[in-house]
């Protein structure tokens, strides 16, 4: 009973305090809207705590829309630290490039497209949960989760082997520390590009966008990625949007 | 109203945001493919079509692209096909012309010519999309072998003149040599039956002599070299060296094999060798001794102009003992003889001591008429000329401190004495005409100018200054800080009894020391190259045609092949007799104003300085290396520094006036030889 009366009185606290900041920037808010913001402002985890958890494991399957007449698909896995407000990690990834009817026509006719060939990513990347909250799914056997929403970065390091098979090891270290391929570098990826594909000097891809997290509470994570390739960094390609969508757990 | 407005600017943030984020679909770039090279050269003799290609893109062509030829000719017409599925008469490597280009040749047999040609470049193995162009066309009919051949066959020899590579050359009428290598073309070729002789009849339209002859004349002695030398490259090396008896020899001669689509064809190929080269003359010595002095003091015996300056004049010629010949009665008109007598006396005197000798002479006067000065002159003009073209001992020149500026303008001693304190900065001398040796020496300005820092003034002397300046100075400062001459000695070239001098226009001489001689046949001829030495432009040569006549050291090769003399004679140019080098100590002095007396001050420092001709300080001129002479074979081909064989040109032509440092053939060089 005391430690009812207590909440309901802490509870009663917030809201008058949040109420009297609320009067200094609108005139007046709903008393509903004022709850809703106190709840969510906390940022407390209700169903399943990720922030107590030392690493979150995920496997993604991801496909960036290049814009371009090449097939490409990317599997990857990452891992990350979480933590109360930035949560950092790295992954790598191997991106499949493929042909298509379309850029095999491409390659018919004195014309080229820009790509990227087949190869290995490095991913070191971030996320910030801006909300999260309890949800309930459709399918009344499935437990509710905790659902976070983040802002995310990525920076994906792209590596081409064939760049570096009989090359030594001073001279591959010195080629992995540029962020452009040289000519030279370009000819010999030539015998891996695919038919009607310029390949692209930009050997980083910076992403940005979005994250959706359903943790449960056994920690199995579903994941879901929205970016946007902003073609930074001495990369040609415009910019263009990379989804991916996974699973993890939380460990 | 407020709340509207900040909402409404949220939004078109919000949208400009996402629009920013805005993704855009990849162009297609366009990537003609461009020939830069596609040819088609058919050899009637031959009965071979020779193709060539090399094509590109602006971003490069694909694996997948491929080069198509087809022809037309009397005997029909071939569709497209792949050059490399043709039947080839000769040897085509695949070569890399560069990332995203296909270049290469091919040499189908043709026995008819060809009336049209064309090459194409499909972007793509399976597609329909080409670029097709018609090739530069070139016919070329039956005929010598040298013009109206696809390959000729000559030989070079190596350093040593006794090792041959055998060569093979391209020869197409747009495609040079190593281009025709480039794309992949190779031909075999073999050289056998060497005979050794002189050459005869050479024709200049066939600089390489190839198949001038179906066979190697009769006269020619069997070589005793390889019996079959044979290679796919475009060079091969004898592998045994001609024998010394032969050295006199100047070609080999032997028949070289090609192969075509008709079958072999075989005529003679020659090797023709290098010019035989050695320094015409080594080095030019001339002993440089430092001469004797003989130190004169011109000065009034029966008045005292200034004790100071005097002094300063004795120490500064470093005069102990000197001949003082009193001045008092020079307006006589026996002054000048006995002047004379007495610088004969004592030179007659010191002479027999054996060494070269230099007149050291102090002038203290105060004659500003010039005439005294002017009795020197002639005095020393009746003394100096005569002994310059002595024989060791005698005397080089003379050095003559005076008390006041003066310009030497006789002619007969001016590039014999170094007159100081020098008058060159005389308005009233021609600042457009350089001064010569004597008046340029002694310049009257101080080392450090004047300076004064508040009430401390610095200044410095010459340490060969005029009397005005010694006064002047002497008065601000002390005698003390005038400087003092640690020594004084002068540098003379030793001459022999048949040593001969020759004037060279207005700047000095040229002497002809010890009869230093180059000697030459008619045959021979000489190069003259001045990178190797800085001393041959002052080396100068004189013939028998012209012994009055002396010429540039760089004249001796076109002369010797105007009218080839047996020998030319080297001399030594010098526009000053002997060299004057100083050492001294000179002062900064300083005074310093206080309210009732000036404290002179001086801070030393040792110099040294050089007055005449500064190429009187070595003793040894190299010619080595400025002159070549060519003593056999000289009007045979040569190769340059690159390793180019230049076979229209001839060592006795074009080396007269350019330097000669060729790399030769080696046989470690491999069998692609630097052949444009």
């Amino acid at each position: 009973m005391t430690l009812d009366w207590l909440a309901k009185l802490t509870l009663l606290c917030l809201v008058v305090s949040s109420a009297a900041h609320a009067a200094s920037e609108d005139a007046w808010v709903p008393f509903s809207q004022l709850i809703e913001r106190t709840v969510g402002t906390a940022g407390k985890s209700v169903r399943f705590d990720w922030r107590r958890k030392s690493q979150l494991f995920f496997l993604d399957y991801g496909q960036p829309v290049e814009y371009n007449n090449f097939e490409t698909e990317r599997f990857g896995a990452s891992l990350f630290l979480p933590s109360s407000n930035w949560s950092f990690g790295f992954g790598l990834a191997k991106t499949f490039v493929s042909s298509t009817p379309s850029s095999r026509a491409i390659s018919l006719m004195p014309y080229q497209q820009l790509g990227r060939p087949e190869r290995w990513e490095i991913l070191a990347g971030a996320f910030f949960p801006v909300a999260e909250g309890v949800t309930t799914l459709r399918l009344p056997i499935l437990p509710a989760a905790q659902m976070v929403f983040s802002l995310a970065a990525d920076f994906r390091y792209l590596i081409y082997p064939t760049l570096y098979s009989g090359s030594d090891l001073p001279g591959g270290l010195k080629s992995l520390l540029k962020i452009r391929l040289n000519s030279d570098e370009l000819a010999r990826l030539g015998d891996i590009a695919l038919p009607g594909m310029r390949i692209d000097s930009g050997k980083v891809n910076v992403l940005t966008g979005v994250t959706l997290h359903l943790y449960t509470a056994g920690g199995f994570i579903v994941n879901s990625k929205a970016m946007i390739a902003l073609g930074l960094l001495g990369s040609e390609m415009p910019r263009h949007a990379d989804f991916s969508f996974g699973i993890g757990y939380a460990q | 109203m407020n709340n509207s407005i900040f909402k409404f600017i949220a939004s078109l943030v919000l949208l400009t945001s996402l629009q920013l984020l805005s993704c855009s679909k990849v162009e297609l770039d366009y990537t003609p493919a461009r020939f830069d090279v596609a040819q088609a050269v058919w050899f009637e003799g031959e009965e071979t079509l020779f193709l060539f290609w090399n094509v590109g893109s602006p971003l490069g062509l694909r694996q997948e692209s491929v080069v198509e030829v087809s022809w037309t000719s009397d005997d029909g017409k071939v569709d497209w096909i792949a050059p490399q599925s043709l039947a080839q008469v000769h040897l085509h490597e695949t070569v890399q012309c560069g990332a995203g280009r296909l270049c290469g040749s091919a040499s189908p047999k043709l026995a008819r010519e060809p009336r049209s040609a064309q090459i194409r470049v499909r972007y793509h193995r399976d597609g329909q999309v080409a670029l097709t162009i018609v090739p530069e066309t070139y016919v070329i009919r039956k005929g010598n072998a040298f013009q109206n051949r696809s390959f000729i066959v000559y030989g070079v020899f190596d350093q040593s003149n006794t090792l041959i590579q055998w060569r093979g050359r391209h020869v197409f009428p747009a495609l040079r040599n190593e281009d025709a290598t480039a794309l992949g073309l190779r031909r075999r070729f073999e050289v056998s039956g060497q005979t050794v002789g002189d050459i005869k009849n050479l024709s200049p339209a066939n600089p390489y002599h190839y198949g001038s002859e179906a066979l190697c004349p009769q006269d020619f002695a069997s070589a005793q070299l390889d019996a079959l030398v044979q290679t796919f490259e475009r060079a091969v090396f004898n592998k045994t060296a001609l024998l010394p008896s032969v050295a006199a020899r100047d070609s080999v001669c032997a028949i070289a094999k090609v192969k075509d689509a008709t079958g072999e064809f075989s005529t003679t190929a020659w090797a023709r060798k290098n010019a035989e080269t050695r320094s015409a003359f080594e080095t030019l010595r001339s002993p440089v001794k430092t001469t004797t002095p003989i130190g004169f003091l011109l000065l009034p015996c029966r008045r005292t102009i200034s004790l100071s300056h005097l002094e300063m004049q004795k120490q500064r010629l470093l005069l102990n003992n000197p001949t003082e010949i009193c001045t008092d009665d020079f307006v006589q008109s026996n002054f000048k003889d006995q002047l004379v007598g007495q610088l004969q006396q004592r030179i007659s005197d010191v002479r027999a001591a054996g060494n070269d000798m230099t007149l050291y002479v102090a002038v203290h006067h105060d004659d500003k008429t010039g005439g005294l000065v002017r009795k020197l002159e002639d005095a020393l003009a009746a003394v100096l000329p005569d002994e310059r073209s002595r024989v060791t001992p005698r005397v080089s020149g003379a050095f003559v401190f005076d008390s006041l500026q003066h310009i030497v303008l006789d002619p007969r001693i001016k590039n014999l004495v170094l007159w100081c304190p020098a008058a060159w900065l005389d308005v009233s001398v021609d600042p457009l005409s350089s001064p010569d040796e004597s008046q340029r020496a002694c310049p009257v300005l101080p080392d450090i100018p004047p300076l004064n820092v508040g009430p401390v003034r610095f200044s410095s002397l010459p340490i060969l200054p005029s009397r005005q300046s010694w006064d002047d100075f002497v008065s601000r400062f002390s005698a003390a800080n005038g400087g003092r001459m640690t020594s004084l000695d002068a540098l003379a070239p030793q001459r022999t009894a048949v040593s001969t001098d020759l004037p060279l226009g207005d700047y000095g001489w040229v002497t002809f020391f010890n009869n230093e001689r180059v000697s030459a046949n008619a045959t021979e001829a000489f190069s003259y190259c001045n990178i190797d030495s800085n001393d041959a432009s002052r080396i100068y040569f004189r013939s028998s045609a012209a012994p009055d006549k002396p010429l540039p050291l760089s004249n001796l090769p076109s002369v010797h092949a105007t009218a080839a003399l047996p020998s030319y004679e080297l001399g030594l140019a010098w526009d000053f007799p002997f060299l004057l080098r100083l050492a001294y100590e000179s002062f900064v002095a300083g005074s310093a104003n206080a309210v009732v007396a000036s404290v002179p001050f001086g801070i030393s420092f040792s110099q040294q300085q050089s007055y005449g001709s500064a190429g009187w300080t070595q003793q040894e001129f190299k010619v080595a290396g400025s002159l070549l002479q060519c003593t056999r074979f000289c009007s045979h081909p040569y190769f340059d520094e690159k390793g180019i064989y230049n076979v229209r040109g001839s060592w006795r032509d074009n080396l007269m006036v350019s330097c000669y440092r060729p790399f030769f053939p080696r046989p470690s060089d491999g069998g692609f030889p630097v052949d444009p």
